[in-house]
Formats: C-alpha cells, structure tokens, sequence
C-alpha cells in the first residue's frame, strides 16, 4: 500500500448559490485545488465524484464534471453514500493512488440543495433511511432520525437541550470568521432554545442549512510528491469507513453510532495514533446531538461525557480538542456530496497553518482527524490526516 | 448571489415507484385480520422485524411467519412538527420505536398523550384512510 498525501484544496462559498450550477460550482472548486496544487491538469487521470443527487438537474455529475474540466477521457464515477458522498469520492480517490494504480487522483464532492422548493428537499431527505418501513408508514424525517439518538442520550446521560444549544453557538462562532462559511453570524443559547419545534427535542437551529457548494482534493503518491517537490505535503495516516442498519429499528442502541466507532477504530489503528493525540477534529454535526455523539464515539471523551465537553469549552480553541473551527456542518453549510471533501481541505489548511489567525488551531503534533457520517449513521468515513 | 439570479425552470419530472411486497403479502393480509407477524428463519432463528422473505443471517430462504405479542417498551421517541410535503396536514405525530417482548424492535407512530422512556405500549393492527398499518397505544388500551 502507497502513502497518499494531499497536494491541492479548493472550496466555493458554501450557502444559497443561485449564480451556479453544479458543474459551475464543481469546477470552480477543482480549479482552485489544482492551482493550490504542484500537478497539471494533464496528469489527472481518476476524478471520483461524491454527489447524493436528486435535487438538481443532472443524474449523472460525474461526466458532466469531467467535460466540463476538460477530463473526458479520465477514470471517473459517482460516489454516493448520503450526507457522507464526499468522503466516499475521497475514498475512492484515495483507493486509486494507494493501490499503485494512479499516482495523482481528484476526489470532487458537490452538491446544489436549493434549486427544489424546502418542502421537497425535506421530502428527498426523509427517504435517506428505510424508505418504505419508516418513511411510507411513518413520515420520519431527517431530523426526526436524530432526535430519536438525542431523547436516548438525554433520558440516559442527563444531557439538556441547553447543552445542544451550546454546539449551535460555538459553530455559529467560527462560522462567523470563515468567509466560505454559509452563516456568519454569532448567535445566543436564547436564539437556539426560542427557535421553531421541528423534530422533539430538536429546534430549528439544532439543524445544519440547506447548502449548495463545491469542494475538491488533489491525492498523490509519496513518489509523485517528491517529483513534484510539494513543499507542505498533509498526509493521509489512516483511514476507516463502517456501517450500519438503514432501518432505525434495527439498531442496536440510540445513544451512539457504531458506524462511527467502528471506523475511529479502523483509523486510529491504520495511523497508529491514539484518540487524545488528535489536535482538531472535523465532525458531522448535521445537528447539534450528532457532534455530542461524534465526541463520545471518536473517544474525546467517554460515552455519555459529551455534554460536559461542550460546557467546559473543550471543543473550542484553547480547550483539550477544538472541532468544527471553520464553523461545521452547522455554520459553514451542509453541501451532502461537498461536506466529506470540505473537511479535508479544511484540516489540510488547518496542518498548513493557512486558515484566517482568528480560528487557526495551535498544534505540536499536526494530528487532524475528519469525521463524516452518512445518513444516519448508516455510513461512516473517519480519516486521519497529519503532517 | 441573491434571490433575483436568472433561471430556467426545468422539465416536471413525476417519480412514483411501484413497490413489490409479493414476497411479503401475508404481513398485510394478516394486518387485516389485526394480526402484526414477523418472519423467523427455521434454520438459525433469527426472528426479524421487519419481515424478511430471506434471513439476512443465514440466507435460508426458509422462514416461518411468527405473531408478535404486541407487548413493547419504548426505547426512544420524537415529537415530529415539521413534517415532508407528503405527511402535510399530519403533524405534529409521535415516533416510538419499541423493544418487543419477542426481541425485535418496531418503530411506529404512538397514539396517546403521554410518552417516556421504559414506558410499556402495545402494538396494535389498524386500518387507516382504507389502508392497513400498524401504531403503538398506551398499554391499558385494547383498541378498536
């Protein structure tokens, strides 16, 4: 197996992106990666596309992407693994190169959410779970599936909505000094806990954005980063991906996700770093209870203590583990197909030392982990990446 | 990047699927006669719900069709307010999903006013606007 690093990041301005289409915003950001980067255009022969699809025109983004950058001719495919497509393409992409195959690939995540009416796009999310047993039936919407992880954890562990509400102010915080962040704007504990009912006991703003946006890497092999003499190449250390049940009924507990877990343990081996070494972290907070999960699963602190590391600021910079300082799912926007890939360019700048002063972690190590679930847990991609 | 951006409205597109329950059909016609079955799987055991023409532990093909008690205790639930385009006019409705005395766990609406964890409920077979399904009740109520 090759070591893979990344040589090149590129995202567009998450939020309301009407000015675009997806293979506009897709180029956009693919262009940017590879100017970031020291390849050519020429040398990229394997371009993986995460899109979960359905709200936008074209079923097929892959080849479309691909023409529209001038790749015709490369190896390229969708990925889809709901709200966890990008890291899927990021896989995918990382496949191609470890393997010897290809010694430069492109892993692409784009996804444009705002060219249906709200009322579908609810309608499109609710089916990413079991359709017809629990959607059909039932009308479980997406943040429905969460707030059933969210009445678990509180009844057993104590946690308070106060406590949820504290994940939306601190994202919203760094939200509001990311310039490619969807919100950027700071908000109180008040507004969280004052805001629309839509799922008990979760509020409007427990709940990430409808987000369009675009985000791209550049993975090369140890050999290709020497030829091209890279000068801050970020490593990909690890990697574990798991799964779980699309069927909520079938799962084995509400109070954590397995899928998560499990692929913190695949990555945590394969990079041969412990959880505590970790200096930030990218989580999938797509509402507020799922970082308080992701803290709990990816071991920052033990099952059931994710309450208290959100009151202590722990997660924010200065504290044990700052996660989410470009403002996560929840400020910066939620792009399904672009998020997996966004976390990536954002912990590459992050090891790089490039982000805005004002949310740039402090790091010794330059150990960076990203945390991407699809849907609810049924898909889970954990990447450790350093320096 | 404002609201005023020119557009071009797409083609409609419809998508209704037509989804084949041939292997599973004795689940609702035993749903009409107020009867909730699970499939348990005569080779390995594993009783499954929802029901499985094939055990997803063995791949035996050879199932039996088993009557759930009824008899449940809620594991988590969510009051949804905010409901999708299809489900307009329905909210706000209660989401349970219950450990069955049996094993297996069913998530269903909950008709009733109040609702907590480890609180026991009742699953019962019900015919709603012409079609069959099935909801969770308070214990002490036997239904229509």
């Amino acid at each position: 197996m090759k070591e893979v690093a990344v040589i090149g990041v590129g995202q567009t301005k998450f939020g309301k992106r009407r000015d675009a289409s997806l293979s506009e915003l897709a180029v956009d950001a693919l262009k940017d990666a590879l100017e970031d980067s020291e390849a050519e255009k020429r040398e990229i022969k394997f371009l993986s596309v995460g899109n979960f699809g359905l709200s936008s025109e074209d079923i097929t983004p892959a080849a479309l992407v691909a023409e529209q950058a001038g790749l015709q001719g490369t190896t390229t495919m969708r990925c889809e693994a709901a709200c966890a497509s990008g890291s899927a393409a990021f896989y995918a992409a990382w496949l191609a190169v470890s393997s010897g195959i290809f010694d430069i690939a492109v892993a692409l995540g784009v996804e444009k959410m705002t060219e249906v009416e709200t009322p579908t796009m609810i309608e499109i999310l609710g089916r990413a779970g079991s359709y017809f047993w629990e959607f059909h039936e039932f009308g479980v919407t997406f943040p429905a599936y969460y707030a059933l992880y969210a009445t678990a954890h509180m009844n057993k562990f104590g946690t308070r909505e106060e406590d949820l509400a504290l994940v939306a102010v601190k994202n919203h915080k760094y939200g509001a000094r990311n310039p490619l962040a969807q919100f950027q704007n700071e908000i109180t504990v008040e507004d969280v806990l004052s805001s629309r009912m839509i799922a008990w006991p979760l509020k409007l703003y427990d709940c990430c954005p409808i987000s369009d946006g675009a985000a791209a890497v550049v993975l090369a092999s140890k050999e290709k980063v020497k030829e091209l003499g890279v000068d801050t190449p970020v490593w990909i250390k690890g990697i574990g991906v798991s799964s779980d049940t699309s069927t909520m009924g079938n799962r084995a507990n509400f109070i954590g996700l397995r899928s998560s877990i499990e692929a913190a343990q695949l990555a945590y081996k394969m990079a041969k770093v412990e959880a505590k070494e970790i200096e930030v972290a990218e989580v999938h907070d797509c509402f507020t209870i799922a970082e308080i999960l992701a803290y709990e699963d990816l071991g920052f602190c033990k099952k059931g203590e994710g309450a208290k590391l959100i009151r202590e600021g722990e997660t924010e910079i200065g504290g044990r583990i700052p996660v989410n300082v470009d403002g996560g799912l929840k400020a910066k926007g939620h792009p399904l197909g672009a998020t997996g890939v966004s976390m990536i360019v954002e912990l590459t700048k992050q090891l790089r030392e490039e982000v805005e002063p004002s949310r740039q972690v402090p790091l010794k190590k330059y150990l960076a982990l990203a945390h991407n679930v699809g849907g609810t847990g049924q898909y889970c991609y954990v990447t450790v990446l350093g320096r | 990047m404002g609201v005023s951006e020119p557009f071009i409205t797409s083609k409609t597109l419809s998508l209704v699927y037509r989804i084949p329950i041939s292997r599973i059909e004795k689940f609702w016609e035993s749903l009409k006669e107020g009867r909730v079955l699970a499939t348990r799987c005569k080779n390995c055991q594993t009783l499954r719900f929802p029901p499985s023409a094939t055990c997803p532990s063995c791949f035996s093909p050879d199932v039996e069709w088993v009557e759930l008690s009824g008899e449940g205790v809620v594991e988590t639930y969510t009051k949804i307010m905010a409901a999708p385009a299809s489900f307009s006019g329905e909210a706000p409705y209660t989401v349970v999903v219950a450990r069955m005395k049996e094993g297996v766990k069913v998530l269903a609406w909950y008709e009733g006013e109040n609702i907590s964890i480890g609180m026991k409920v009742r699953l019962l077979a019900k015919e709603e606007h012409g079609s069959l399904t099935y909801r969770f009740v308070p214990w002490d109520e036997q239904g229509d």
